[in-house]
């Protein structure tokens, strides 16, 4: 058994920048060991940037980060025993076959599995003595997964891992990933980046959402889908928007008779006996539960229309 | 220690093409480049010598290969894995940099460091040297090779991405230690105080070429480290041109000798005479070159007082010229190519170079020309004399020398070879007269001129080899080099050929001292040198 520790990953205010621009802005999140976090957002919101100062690939300008209560900084040689990294543009040993890749990292893992890289090799059906630049794009993914999974890292990041995988690929390496998690008893913690929610929303435990260099929020996926509901309001007849609306009522739209907002701190009875109150004489008032993707946008345009509301949009754009 | 071993041959494997073509290459130098050294003469028929001069060929281009085949040696085995960059595999793998840095010491010191080193020892055993006894210097060529090529490339390779992206900032280097070098010395920028001297511009080099490889392993950050390899060399490039000009003359020549008298004792305290022959003056020529905006003229002058059992060397020499109201100019210290003076009295001509300027200013007016020349004093030590074998012959203290090989009437000259550096300053004489095997070639103008060669006071043949300061080993590729010992007779420069059995004597000369030896003359008038160009310019400093 592992020592326990509360957090696998912890970012404490992060930032990254680069001459003006602010990759990152003080990022704080924390992963739960045994968490599966998914970290989602645009193109150029940062993801990349935040893993890579996790794995001390690049250094923070400020905050800090710690992984396995490792600082980021500090973190190498020995460090990576226990940390697996798997990124969707990793330069990879081109001359060498999958067989010798593996043969040759295993002596670097005391913990390295034969069996499970056996079993691994053959799920992912693997041709070993095929180089690596001869492989398609899907292939070696699979060879980067089983050479990041066979010493059963503790900690596992992956950046955009199933980007421009197709779906059967993309399914295989899903399954040997949640193979891994279940194996080891939730004792491998992974964290993964994507642009694409539907690709993790079935599995990832913990979600994170980044956006400009900014997390948007960091929760638990069932704390999330608990919090958001998209409520609906029917009145006897048109009316405006009542003034002063909660900060946490999102996107409110009127059409016609009909209300419709993003509550973001959906509380049972207590939210419903507050909005009955904001609308007092409505006809009807329904809270239904939002898929993931609906949140997201719900809370970037919130986000962004904040931003116009500040000014922080052009702001940035001259910057 | 294991993962030392485990990326050690890792890289073995990877690189064996690299590695094969290397090895190849060495051992084909080993095997072609002691013709070298071979004398065509020694290849008998028109045919053989076509063959020697095809192998002289094929030595030259292996020469340039080997080098070549290093740097592609150490880009790859470097670049294996990459420093430069966020995107290689390795980086978040559990690689301790210490390790993975003695990986690739360990690389090239088997596969650069080991051959090299053997290569050394077959090379000094061809050369019919005791190679054992020569392992100290072997070592110290290695150790320098490695201090002032390879240490520097593999800094290069380590803040680079690519083999052509070292080659083009390589490159890159080149050119700008090309350009400052003329700025140098040609505009004169530079003091000389750092270049000169290996002292300062070499562990300069090196320490900061082995800061930015360990700073490099150690923290991936390329620009500090890249800023640390280029770092010193700016700030040598400054030093040059923020220091005053201060020639090492000055400190070795002239803080010898105390007082201000002009005419320094000799070893034994007999006045060493250097002055103006005026009888001469109808052999006077002049030059002038554009370039470096100099004019000169040549001043015959007699050489006097050289005790017996010495000689005397004129290094250097500077000139003052002072003008009728107390207008003066003074040069840098000047070369003196080739000087060397046996006891007796000698009538040679020295160059003077002034700058065009001073020049104009003072050639209307009777002048008094101030020349302080630096001159080393040297005594003969062991002697050795030889009945020229007609096998190879070793000398004490010089090298190996072929004999006269049987059926050859003579030989023109001795190409004789020297373990890791060029021998002691030697004297090198044989009677020349009454002997019936010598005999001389009027075809004198191929060989050119050579200030050097000039007939003993005697009449014997005779020439020097060799120089007074050496480091353990030269730097290069080969441990053995040559020299052409070849005898001369007179300023007639008529190329002697010696047979077998011919007596020849070397004579090793020891430093005594350095001093310096003041010419005066008074209202001395410069020549024309507008009027038409008479002999070459002599190279200055």
């Amino acid at each position: 058994m592992a020592d326990a520790i509360s957090d696998a990953i912890v970012a404490e205010k992060l930032s990254k920048r680069y001459g003006k621009t602010a990759a990152l802005d003080e990022v704080t999140f924390a992963v739960p060991e045994g968490a599966i976090y998914g970290l989602v957002g645009a193109n150029g919101a940062g993801k990349t940037t935040i893993i890579k100062t996790l794995m001390n690939i690049i250094r923070p300008t400020s905050g800090r980060a710690r992984v396995l209560e490792i600082d980021s900084t500090s973190l190498a040689g020995k460090g990576f025993e226990r940390i697996g990294y798997v990124s969707e543009n990793q330069e990879m040993p081109e001359g060498m076959t999958v067989g010798a890749m593996l043969g040759y990292l295993r002596p670097f893992y005391p913990r390295w599995d034969r069996e499970l890289e056996t079993r691994l090799v053959r799920q992912f059906d693997l041709p070993l003595k095929r180089k690596l630049k001869h492989l398609s794009r899907g292939m070696r993914m699979k060879a980067a997964f089983v050479s990041s999974l066979a010493y059963r890292p503790r900690v596992l990041v992956l950046d955009e891992p199933f980007s421009g995988l197709d779906p059967l690929v993309r399914d295989e390496l899903i399954e040997g990933l949640l193979d891994q998690s279940v194996d080891r008893d939730g004792e491998t913690t992974i964290l993964l980046s994507s642009h694409d929610l539907a690709e993790i929303e079935s599995f990832a435990s913990h979600i994170g959402f980044l956006e400009n260099g900014r997390m948007l929020f960091s929760d638990e996926m069932t704390v999330l889908k608990e919090r958001f509901r998209e409520v609906t309001v029917t009145l006897e007849g048109p009316r405006p928007l009542p003034m002063g609306l909660p900060a946490a009522w999102l996107k409110p739209e009127v059409a016609d008779c009909v209300v419709r907002f993003v509550h973001s701190d959906f509380r049972g009875e207590t939210t419903e006996a507050e909005v009955s109150a904001a609308f007092d004489g409505a006809r009807d008032i329904s809270f239904d539960a939002m898929p993931l993707r609906a949140i997201f946008l719900a809370i970037a345009r919130a986000e962004r229309a904040q931003r116009v509301v500040n000014g922080d949009v052009a702001g940035r754009a001259d910057a | 220690m294991r993962q030392i071993l485990h990326i050690f041959a890792k890289d073995s494997r990877r690189f064996w093409p690299e590695i094969a073509v290397s090895l190849a290459i060495l051992v084909a130098f080993v095997r072609v480049y002691p013709v070298q050294w071979m004398g065509p003469e020694l290849f008998g028929s028109a045919d053989d010598v076509e063959r020697y001069r095809r192998l002289q060929g094929i030595a030259g281009t292996l020469a340039l290969l080997l080098p070549v085949s290093w740097l592609s040696l150490i880009a790859r085995v470097v670049h294996g894995e990459s420093l430069v960059g966020d995107r290689q595999f390795w980086i978040t793998r559990p690689y301790v940099w210490w390790k993975l840095l003695s990986a690739k010491g360990l690389f090239l010191i088997v596969y650069f460091g080991m051959p090299f080193f053997l290569a050394q020892i077959v090379l000094l055993a061809e050369a019919g040297f005791a190679s054992f006894e020569y392992v100290p210097g072997v070592l110290y060529n290695l150790t320098l090779m490695t201090a002032i090529a390879i240490v520097p490339l593999v800094a290069l390779a380590t803040v680079t991405k690519s083999v052509a992206r070292m080659l083009l900032i390589l490159l890159g280097i080149l050119l700008a230690i090309v350009l400052f070098l003329y700025l140098a010395f040609y505009v004169n920028i530079a003091s000389g105080f750092m270049l000169g001297g290996d002292r300062v511009l070499l562990p300069l080099i090196l320490l900061s070429s082995g800061c930015a490889i360990v700073f490099q392993y150690a923290t991936r950050r390329v620009w500090l480290a890249r800023g640390a390899l280029v770092l010193p060399l700016v700030i040598v490039a400054l030093a040059e041109m923020a220091l005053p000009h201060k020639s090492t003359v000055d400190a070795e020549y002239l803080g010898t000798t105390t007082g201000t008298d002009a005419r320094a004792a000799n070893v034994a305290g007999a006045p060493l005479e250097i002055a103006h022959d005026g009888n001469r003056e109808g052999l006077r020529s002049t030059f002038k070159d554009k370039r470096t905006d100099l004019v000169g003229f040549n001043l015959p002058v007699t050489i006097s007082g050289v005790e017996a059992g010495t000689a005397v060397i004129t290094d250097d020499l500077r000139m003052t010229v002072e003008g009728g109201h107390g207008d003066q100019w003074s040069s840098e210290w000047q070369t003196i190519f080739n000087a060397r003076y046996l006891p007796g009295v000698w009538h040679p001509s020295v160059n003077l170079m002034m700058n065009r300027t001073a020049y104009d200013k003072f050639k209307s007016m009777p002048v008094t020309l101030h020349v302080t020349f630096a001159v080393t004093e040297v005594r003969a030590g062991r002697a050795t004399q030889i009945s020229l074998p007609t096998q190879d012959f070793a000398v004490p203290e010089f090298g190996i020398c072929p004999g006269a090989a049987a059926g050859n009437v003579g030989i023109h000259g001795l190409i004789c070879r020297f373990a890791l550096h060029q021998p002691g300053l030697t004297h090198v004489s044989s009677p020349g007269s009454g002997l019936p095997c010598v005999q001389r070639s009027s075809d004198a103008e191929e060989w050119g001129p050579e200030p050097a060669l000039e007939a003993g006071p005697d009449g014997s043949e005779e020439t020097w080899v060799g120089s007074l300061d050496h480091e353990p080993a030269d730097i290069g590729l080969t441990p053995v080099s040559t020299a052409l010992v070849q005898f001369h007779h007179g300023d007639r420069r008529v190329e002697t050929s010696l047979c077998a059995g011919a007596p020849i004597t070397f004579t090793r000369y020891e430093r005594v001292r350095r001093t310096h030896v003041d010419l005066t003359i008074t209202n001395f008038r410069l020549p024309n040198v507008d009027e038409p160009l008479v002999t070459t310019p002599q190279p200055s400093r």
